[in-house]
């Protein structure tokens, strides 16, 4: 007999929103395939449920390496306009006009590269957004720079030894409201802040003596915290190579980010999020597996 | 003169060719090595062109124009090379700053 588990989205599924919400319930999720078991997305209570939670979603079901080949289900929201949206997401073939009904959801495999830099598909979606936006120019360079960035820290920042096997997951939307696009980039590694070239940035600097680690006090953390963007933003924090050369990307992502291109510019990792316009970090009270980027291009 | 985007790629990828494709480490080797030692044995000055690309990776500059340090000596390059970016100045300070090592 198959075991299933049922986790129930809150009314705000968003990482942006709500992030303890959001984290806590697809960290539930991933705690049902470690026990075995297949999940029951339950998003009945939905009113929200926006690309940052869709994005974690699609990774979860599609990573072999999280979910373990067990089946993921959905029940829809109760809300007529949270329904379409999700519907609108297109991930889910099969749709039942009851609203309790479970729906399985497709796990078509998702096509991926040997290598974790694509520039091509950079390149084509810069193409598309500046069609889409109506851009006199074809090129965007920041948002061709940031993708690339983005792309090429994932393994920078993954779990020593195993690089390359944490996925990068890119998603691509029209944002209605602010006549823009929503970019959500995903990768379900250990999160930036907990990764190998930060921590041994932290062992190493006498600065960090003490150095609290997720779930320590909130002040000292966010310190801790806010200390950690500031080196990566200037580049301080080297890859776990130690090569002088490297550490750039972040530098760059935070320069592209004030572009007047970009709407809003959000990282959340581990227990913090950054907002990278302001240079403000804020703490969660949870800890996100993966280091997620969502902005909006204008 | 050499002109990455229509020489190499108008979408330059990232550091490694194990990154994927076009990366600052396959242009170092098939362009920018060769053209190096070419305006060497030349005596002559080379050109490079950044303009009209869709952008850059810090991390492909990073590693063409640094592994072109090494190779040849920072002063042998500083002599040699010079850059345009006209879509966006900031890179030549960039990638000057990554020949001198900084």
């Amino acid at each position: 007999m198959s075991i299933e588990k049922k986790v129930l989205a809150p009314s705000d599924c968003s990482l942006i929103n709500s992030p303890e919400r959001t984290i806590n319930f697809f960290q539930v999720a991933r705690d049902g395939y470690s026990e075995n078991q297949s999940v029951i997305y339950d998003l009945s209570q939905a009113l929200e449920f926006d690309l940052t939670a869709f994005a974690i979603m699609v990774a979860l079901i599609k990573d072999r390496n999280i979910n373990r080949g067990l089946v993921s289900k959905m029940i829809y929201p109760v809300d007529q306009d949270c329904r379409r949206r999700v519907q609108r997401y297109g991930l889910w073939k099969a749709a039942s006009e009851e609203e309790s009904d479970v729906v399985q959801i497709e796990t078509v495999p998702q096509r991926i590269t040997n290598t974790n830099v694509a520039n091509r598909v950079a390149r084509r979606i810069v193409l598309e957004c500046s069609s889409f936006l109506d851009c006199p120019e074809q090129k965007i360079p920041e948002l061709y720079s940031v993708l690339i960035e983005l792309m090429a820290n994932t393994n920078n920042h993954a779990v020593p030894g195993e690089t390359g096997r944490f996925a990068w997951w890119l998603f691509v939307r029209p944002n209605e409201d602010v006549q823009g696009i929503d970019f959500v980039f995903l990768d379900l590694g250990v999160g930036v802040f907990e990764s190998l070239p930060v921590r041994q940035h932290v062992t190493r600097s006498s600065d960090y003596s003490g150095s609290p680690r997720v779930g320590a006090e909130s002040f000292v953390r966010q310190r801790h915290i806010s200390k950690i963007v500031g080196e990566l933003s200037k580049g301080y924090i080297k890859s776990s190579t130690g090569d002088p050369d490297r550490g750039l990307g972040f530098p760059l992502i935070f320069e592209k980010a004030k572009s007047d291109r970009f709407e809003r510019f959000t990282m959340i990792a581990n227990d913090g999020t950054v907002d990278l316009k302001k240079r403000s970090v804020s703490l969660i009270n949870g800890n996100f597996l993966g280091t997620a980027f969502h902005f909006v291009l204008r | 003169m050499l002109k990455i985007s229509e020489d190499f790629s108008d979408a330059p990828g990232a550091r490694f060719e194990a990154d994927g494709p076009d990366s600052g480490e396959e242009f170092f080797k098939r362009l920018l090595k060769p053209r190096f030692e070419e305006a060497a044995r030349q005596d002559r000055l080379l050109l490079v062109d950044l303009d009209d690309t869709f952008g850059y990776a810090s991390s492909f500059l990073s590693e063409a124009f640094s592994s072109l340090e090494e190779e040849f000596g920072v002063e042998n390059v500083k002599a040699r090379v010079r850059i345009k970016s006209d879509d966006d100045p900031d890179l030549i300070d960039f990638v000057n700053e990554i020949i001198e090592g900084n």
